[in-house]
């Protein structure tokens, strides 16, 4: 089943259209990787499906429902989460209230001590550092926090937008097993990423994307192979 | 009268004014520091509730100390009305606030000040209007060692204490709080946890604005009585207390307040000396304008403040 759809969206900021047409659906329990160079629409398109922008044609759909004029917060209190492209982390709130705020609507509150009980599992750095503000914690431990609290969110599906970005090559491993540790639970995933390697690595299905428009689609195994991957993002 | 007692009386009373001047400023601290929004009619906000406590007492003998509550109250409403009527198509989205919006909250906010304050010269005909001498308890003056101290200055600056303890306490610790320190360090990421910032930013306004009047009942309760243009006394004061604190903290207002008060009683002695009794309060008040003169200079984050 899909737990999301994009039917032909067209989005974009202004006066300036980003996405043409994008059709894409992620399926129950699966890594979608969306691949696709600098300024492809990626993180536009995850911004549309958490509707910081709404999109100007097309529908969204969330287990079904047309859910493509939502404000953002209805869309996370349905399940929609997403860990953002640079972290977005409070700095003067502590660890510990980042994840009682990613646990802020009634669905995410009633399962607050099982899901903090996996965060911890995950990162037993953020248990240590509980009452640390996260504007003085290293990038590493916030991109640990920026995920641990978006899982606070018990999303149904997680959206991921860059999570390596800028982090030392040892904390980018630790951040794809912790992928791979969500996939195994079970849990859906939608994976924007720079690093074509490890991304096609963990996931199931990807997109690529240029210009705003999906090129190309497959199982990763088939993605991988394909000319056009190896010879722009592989150097092959 | 020698010049040390003069100076502990001065400072004394200094600080006890400070506590108020700490409660009228975290009100302002809220809704600028979390919102952006630069409440010009902060002022008039204060006296909305100097003036419903005073009307509740001459008018109804309602005892001030039940008057504050619907003052408090009738804050709530004033701000639920300002948000709606000039704020909401503003402030009223998810994105980061910018100067533009800030300035255009502004213009808003004077609007509002000059239709209130004309309202209040209106109905007062611009002549002292207050709660006169009442006071908590049988005297109104109590004995302290050397100096006697109004009572009503004494129960201002315990119920300054206490509402402000209650308003920190409720912006630290409960889940609409952290919501509101959230939405103020990053409304977009609050968003994306199912936090409604609109929402928050209409609640913001209104909890600002009601303890903001409320805060106009400890003002009357030191001045007394009160005319219109005290705004303009208040309202530059909190503004500069509100920098000196740091923008956006509650503890740093009201440390900054009672920093401000007692820094005035120092001034009063020092200036009743150089110019005479008489002249000395203007010059002592001044006195505060060049702290925000000095803050802006070299500490633009203020005391309490976080450096950006």
């Amino acid at each position: 089943m899909d737990v999301l759809r994009l039917d032909n969206i067209d989005a974009g900021y202004g006066e300036s259209q980003v996405l043409w047409g994008v059709n894409l659906s992620v399926r129950e329990g699966s890594v979608t990787l969306l691949l696709g160079s600098n300024g492809a629409g990626k993180t536009t398109t995850l911004r549309t499906i958490t509707g910081i922008i709404k999109p100007w044609k097309g529908h969204i759909y969330f287990m079904d429902k047309d859910i493509s004029m939502y404000p953002t917060y209805r869309r996370a209190e349905d399940g929609i989460i997403m860990v953002p492209e640079g972290r977005r982390l409070w700095p003067d709130m502590t660890v510990y209230e980042h994840l009682e705020m990613g646990a802020y609507t009634k669905r995410a509150r009633d399962k607050f001590s099982d899901n903090l009980e996996f965060v911890y599992q995950l990162f037993p750095v953020l248990k240590v550092r509980r009452d640390q503000l996260a504007g003085t914690m290293s990038g590493g431990e916030q991109q640990m926090l920026a995920i641990a609290r978006a899982i606070m969110g018990d999303p149904k599906i997680l959206l991921m937008d860059e999570p390596s970005l800028g982090l030392a090559p040892s904390i980018v491993i630790q951040v794809f097993e912790t992928i791979s540790q969500l996939k195994e639970r079970g849990m859906t995933i939608l994976l924007v990423e720079q690093n074509v390697h490890m991304g096609l690595s963990v996931a199931d299905y990807a997109y690529v994307m240029e210009n705003g428009r999906i090129v190309l689609e497959g199982p990763s195994e088939e993605v991988s192979e394909a000319e056009l991957i190896k010879k722009s993002y592989l150097g092959i | 009268m020698t010049l040390m007692t003069e100076l502990l009386i001065n400072v004394t009373n200094g600080l006890l004014w400070g506590t108020v001047l700490g409660a009228v400023s975290v009100g302002l601290t809220l809704i600028w520091g979390v919102m952006k929004v630069v409440n010009l009619a902060h002022g008039e906000s204060i006296l909305l509730g100097s003036y419903i406590v005073s009307v509740l007492l001459l008018f109804m003998g309602v005892d001030p100390m039940v008057g504050m509550f619907v003052a408090l109250g009738s804050g709530l409403l004033l701000g639920l009305t300002i948000y709606w009527l000039n704020l909401h198509k503003i402030i009223g989205h998810v994105d980061v606030i910018n100067l533009r919006i800030e300035m255009s909250t502004l213009l808003e906010m004077f609007a509002v000040s000059i239709i209130l304050y004309n309202l209040y010269s209106f109905f007062t005909r611009s002549e002292p209007f207050g709660i006169g001498i009442w006071h908590l308890g049988p005297t109104s003056y109590i004995n302290i060692g050397y100096m006697s101290v109004q009572v009503n200055h004494i129960t201002a600056a315990a119920l300054s204490l206490g509402a402000t303890f209650i308003i920190y306490q409720f912006i630290a610790k409960t889940p609409t709080g952290k919501a509101i320190r959230a939405v103020m360090q990053d409304s977009q990421a609050a968003a994306l946890v199912g936090i409604d910032p609109v929402k928050i930013k209409m609640l913001t306004t209104v909890i600002s604005i009601g303890f903001t009047a409320f805060s106009g009942f400890l003002v009357i309760l030191y001045e007394s009585a009160v005319v219109p243009s005290i705004a303009y006394k208040y309202a530059p004061l909190a503004f500069t207390i509100v920098v000196l604190g740091g923008l956006g903290s509650i503890m740093g207002s009201y440390i900054a307040g009672i920093i401000i008060g007692g820094i005035y009683g120092v001034s009063k002695v020092i200036f009743s000396l150089l110019v005479g009794k008489n002249a000395s309060d203007p010059l002592a008040l001044t006195t505060a304008f060049v702290i925000l003169v000095l803050t802006l200079l070299f500490k633009p984050e203020g005391l309490f403040g976080r450096k950006r």
